[in-house]
């Protein structure tokens, strides 16, 4: 189903809309408060946009720089050149280790993978740690933000999923209750893991090691009590080294939720004696976007969710409308780049109005990015109605005379074209604006002879 | 599992060079690192103990299920402490525990992450965390909640 149908659902069904605005457009406000405070906000996102650039026109090396020293780490690293690799050796390190209970904490990767199906039908049960994650876990649906995965659902409707699943006290719509009950639940999953699988956010080429921030702290019990710890990451997440890394830490936070850093930034560099770090390493298309000159800017993002924030389209249509893993913004990008057929809706998700290029804190030209891409759908998606009406209407907008007679025609006749021939999405809850008499030309002209 | 390696490799032989990188260097000039340390740590929700009186009446408290820890690395521009893990420590009570102490020397503290990353040498470490406040989250309607898998509170010493 196409984007725009999808937001009608959510618009028309969910009663949502305002307060899912609302709530966005606050977060959105505490990254501006967050930014602000710092004076050289502009330079750091300057830093940042080059440092990603410079990472991804020199990946070969800084990959097998990573894959050396994080092997003399005592890391173990595999390769995956796309989802179903990934999954098999998640899987396979999995049943080597016996494992019986793990525990996940958020990974947009492995939600990419989409690995929780995949051992679901292997028979193997992971648990979701992130209290956005458990949620919508508990509830059977995907995240609807990569850092807010629960945003579209009201409190109500939580405390409904946790008295039906872990049998929270039926209309306490407390957050505090129901955040220290989910934390009484895991804290048990917790303690009884014997694998823990994580995402990374920063994997540094210097030191062989690997970030992961939370404010939770879900990834730092599990790592710290489980014997193993799986780590996913795409190959877009290096960067050269630390000192890198202080301009992404100051950034990440300030543009995620507005703090000034997360509550755990944690790095992983060795494992602890007699335990096991594990680091699946995954392409799945991304080499593909890296080869593609005119796209590669896509593969810089942090996911810090500001794009979403800021997104006019995304505050009104919810994340579950995109109908991919990663929604609103650079959602749109990677989706339709992944897959330009079924995804053909999504460069269309967006008004072109540049706030996601303005929030980024890699500078990613997102809305050019989706203009370059709506190109593509034009040309294999557009019905061939729509393709003719475009091709003559870019005739008449070449051609002064074409488009003065036309205006002309039309200002007289239109008054008798019947009204549903007129009718599509734009029109259907907006009317026709009122046609003047005469152009801006004519009237101009007149005016010069008076 | 060579094979992935080796194509996922060849297929980013295109980006095999060796331009150099410069980063630049922001330094932040507080002018009380000491004020502003507190102030950000505040922000991220610990409680902070600094005069004499202050420590005193909180040693004297009853805390339960507490674990100390004493930092050598303090950032000012985000109130957070640098905790890494040494022969000894149960890395776990970092994150389990109810209440976590964490002590720091005012000289101990640098102004923002850039000045803190030149401080750290990972290469002789494990496992590194930079923790601001108590664990929280947000994800039940953008309520902040404090106490959402690691410690509820966070107690800043410092000296």
């Amino acid at each position: 189903m196409s984007h725009p149908l999808k937001a009608k659902e959510f618009i028309q069904t969910s009663n949502k809309v305002k307060w899912h605005d609302k709530a966005l457009w606050f977060v959105r406000e505490k990254r501006d408060l967050a930014s602000k405070s710092i004076p050289e906000w502009e330079g750091l996102r300057e830093e940042a946009s080059k440092i990603k650039s410079h990472t991804m026109g020199n990946l070969y090396n800084y990959l097998e720089e990573f894959e050396k020293n994080a092997k003399e780490n005592g890391i173990h690293i595999h390769f995956a050149t796309d989802a179903k690799e990934h999954n098999e050796i998640v899987h396979s390190i999995l049943k080597k280790h016996n494992a019986k209970n793990i525990v996940k904490s958020k990974s947009m990767l492995t939600e990419e993978c989409e690995l929780n199906h995949y051992l679901e039908d292997k028979g193997i049960e992971v648990i979701d740690t992130d209290l956005g994650e458990r949620i919508i876990q508990l509830n059977n649906e995907a995240p609807s933000h990569i850092v807010l995965p629960a945003i579209h659902l009201k409190k109500e409707e939580v405390s409904d999923i946790f008295h039906k699943h872990i049998d929270t006290e039926k209309n306490n719509y407390d957050p505090t209750y129901l955040t220290h009950k989910a934390r009484e639940h895991l804290r048990e999953k917790f303690e009884n893991a014997d694998v823990a699988i994580t995402g990374v956010n920063f994997a540094i080429a210097e030191t062989g090691g690997f970030v992961i921030c939370t404010n939770e702290g879900n990834a730092d019990i599990a790592t710290a009590l489980a014997d193993v710890h799986i780590a996913c990451m795409g190959i877009e997440k290096l960067i050269p080294n630390l000192k890198a890394l202080g301009i992404f830490t100051r950034l990440l936070a300030r543009s995620a939720t507005g703090q000034n850093i997360t509550t755990y930034t944690s790095h992983f560099h060795k494992p602890n004696p007699n335990k096991e770090i594990h680091l699946v390493i995954v392409d799945n298309g991304r080499s593909e976007i890296l080869n593609q000159n005119e796209f590669n800017n896509a593969l810089k993002c942090i996911r810090c969710g500001a794009c979403m924030n800021t997104c006019p389209v995304y505050r009104r249509s919810g994340g579950h409308s995109y109908g991919y893993t990663i929604p609103g913004p650079i959602g749109s990008v990677l989706g339709s780049l992944r897959d330009k057929i079924n995804h053909a809706s999504l460069p269309f998700a967006s008004t072109l109005c540049g706030s996601c290029d303005n929030v980024c804190p890699v500078k990613i030209n997102l809305h050019e990015l989706l203009l370059e891409l709506r190109k593509y759908t034009a040309k294999y998606n557009f019905s061939k109605t729509k393709m003719f009406v475009l091709k003559l209407t870019g005739k008449v907008l070449q051609s002064p005379f074409l488009l003065d007679f036309g205006g002309k025609i039309f200002r007289k006749t239109y008054r008798f074209i019947p009204k549903f021939l007129l009718k599509n999405g734009w029109t259907e809850s907006r009317e026709m604006p009122k046609i003047p008499k005469e152009s801006f030309k004519e009237i101009y002209k007149k005016m010069k002879h008076e | 599992m060579n094979n992935s390696r080796d194509k996922i490799f060849k297929n980013l032989v295109k980006f095999k060079n060796n331009t150099p990188l410069e980063i630049k260097t922001f330094q932040s000039n507080y002018e009380n690192i000491e004020e502003e340390f507190i102030k950000k740590a505040k922000i991220a929700g610990a409680t902070i103990y600094s005069t004499k009186e202050e420590i005193e009446n909180f040693y004297k408290q009853q805390l339960k299920s507490s674990f100390t820890y004493h930092a050598l690395l303090g950032v000012a521009e985000n109130g957070a402490l640098w905790c890494y893990d040494f022969l000894g420590l149960k890395r776990s009570n970092l994150f389990t525990c109810t209440e976590l102490i964490i002590t720091i020397r005012k000289s101990n503290l640098v102004s923002n992450m850039d000045e803190a990353y030149k401080k750290i040498d990972l290469s002789k470490k494990r496992f590194g965390t930079f923790i601001a406040g108590p664990s929280k989250t947000a994800d039940i309607e953008q309520s902040l909640v404090i106490g959402a898998h690691g410690a509820m509170s966070l107690h800043i010493i410092l000296t």
